[in-house]
């Protein structure tokens, strides 16, 4: 359950940046980039966001998770296409010497302050 | 109104293992992660090679747990100083925990540090801890099929430890099929079949262990 750890980080960069903004009103949704090869669950965070934003100003927001694939690229052929599934092979050509890039990280993309 | 961040979660973690990665240099300490399941061995193989290794290198050990210090305890009565961090159901090491731990070590008088991660096979991986090298260890106990099932975990290994290999005849653990799902992963990692019961594949490890204090001094 280490999504507590990233939520809590999530929260934390939220209101630093609505912070450097300049803004002062209640956070009301927070648009989340999770990749699929991040280890980090969405039910997962959205539970671990339910526990710990209460109290907090991104009380009641509601948290938009999308999904994102890496990116496949196929040594043999060149080809590229998303996917996060690490023993795949290319879809062109069949050949196992595939590299995943991307698709690890969590990102916080958008946040949306209430007009004061 | 919209604000656009684009900022990266966990960012902070990365800063900070950076930040260890170059005391760690600094000082020409090798970092290893010992990562791998409860019960995988990884206690048990640090205290087969460090012996060995002690009698010419300075090395010490980081344990991570959820509670209690009996990894430490097993690390100190082979003579190699150890501290123990208790994650308090935190399911992995983080960079900061590694950070503090490491700050009570004399770095410059040593040259290798071993971190022993939280036995768990998915969050660990998440987590860099400014280490080098990624050591994980899978026990033929645990099925030939984890690597299918957790691949982040196997793909950023730098070598695989087949543990328990005493116990092969006892399951249904396919080495080659093993070995494949390996390959597919496009992994780099090298492997290392081995006993701690027998001694059988030891050397081999220690050896690469060896080589790998060697290239970072060379390195830096
Ligand atoms: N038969 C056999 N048992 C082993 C071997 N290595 C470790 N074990 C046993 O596996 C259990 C778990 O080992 P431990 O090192 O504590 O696992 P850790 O949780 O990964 O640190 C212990 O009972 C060890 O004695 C081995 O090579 N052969
Ligand atoms: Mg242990
Ligand atoms: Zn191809």
């Amino acid at each position: 359950m280490h999504e507590i750890a990233l939520v809590q980080d999530l929260m934390d960069t939220a209101v630093q940046e609505v912070g450097r903004a300049g803004l002062t009103g209640r956070i009301v949704r927070l648009k989340l980039s999770v990749g699929r090869l991040s280890c980090a669950s969405s039910e997962a965070l959205r539970f671990a966001f339910d526990v710990l934003s209460p109290g907090t100003c991104a009380e009641g927001a509601s948290l938009e998770i999308d999904e994102v694939d890496g990116l496949c690229r196929c040594r043999a052929c060149g080809s590229t296409r998303p996917s996060s599934d690490l023993l795949a092979s290319c879809a062109e050509c069949g050949s196992p010497d595939i590299v995943l890039e991307g698709g690890r990280d969590l990102v916080l993309t958008s946040i949306d302050v209430e007009d004061s | 109104m919209e604000i656009i961040v684009a900022k990266k979660i966990l960012n902070a973690n990365d800063q900070i293992a950076q930040a260890n990665r170059a005391r760690f240099d600094a000082s020409r300490v090798l970092a290893v992660n010992l990562l791998g399941s409860p019960g995988a061995g990884k206690t048990t193989l640090l205290e087969a090679v460090l012996p060995g290794l002690a009698k010419t290198r300075k090395i010490a050990v980081v344990e991570g747990d959820l509670a209690t210090s009996r990894d430490a305890e097993r690390i100190e009565a082979i003579g190699v100083p150890s501290m123990q961090i208790n994650t308090a159901g935190g399911c992995h090491l983080d960079a900061n925990m590694v950070s503090r731990a490491i700050g009570t070590f004399e770095l410059d008088s040593l040259d290798l540090v071993v971190i022993e991660n939280v036995g768990n096979l998915v969050c660990t991986a998440g987590f860099d801890l400014g280490e080098h090298l990624r050591v994980v260890v899978l026990s033929v106990t645990e099925g030939d099929d984890k690597i299918e099932k957790y691949p982040p975990m196997f793909q950023k290994a730098d070598a695989l430890v087949l543990s328990k290999m005493d116990l092969l005849p006892h399951t249904n653990f396919q080495v080659e099929r093993m070995r494949e799902n390996l390959q597919r992963l496009s992994s780099q990692a090298r492997l290392f079949p081995l006993s701690v019961q027998t001694g059988d594949g030891i050397d081999a490890f220690v050896d690469w262990l060896e080589s790998a204090m060697r290239r970072d001094r060379r390195d830096r």
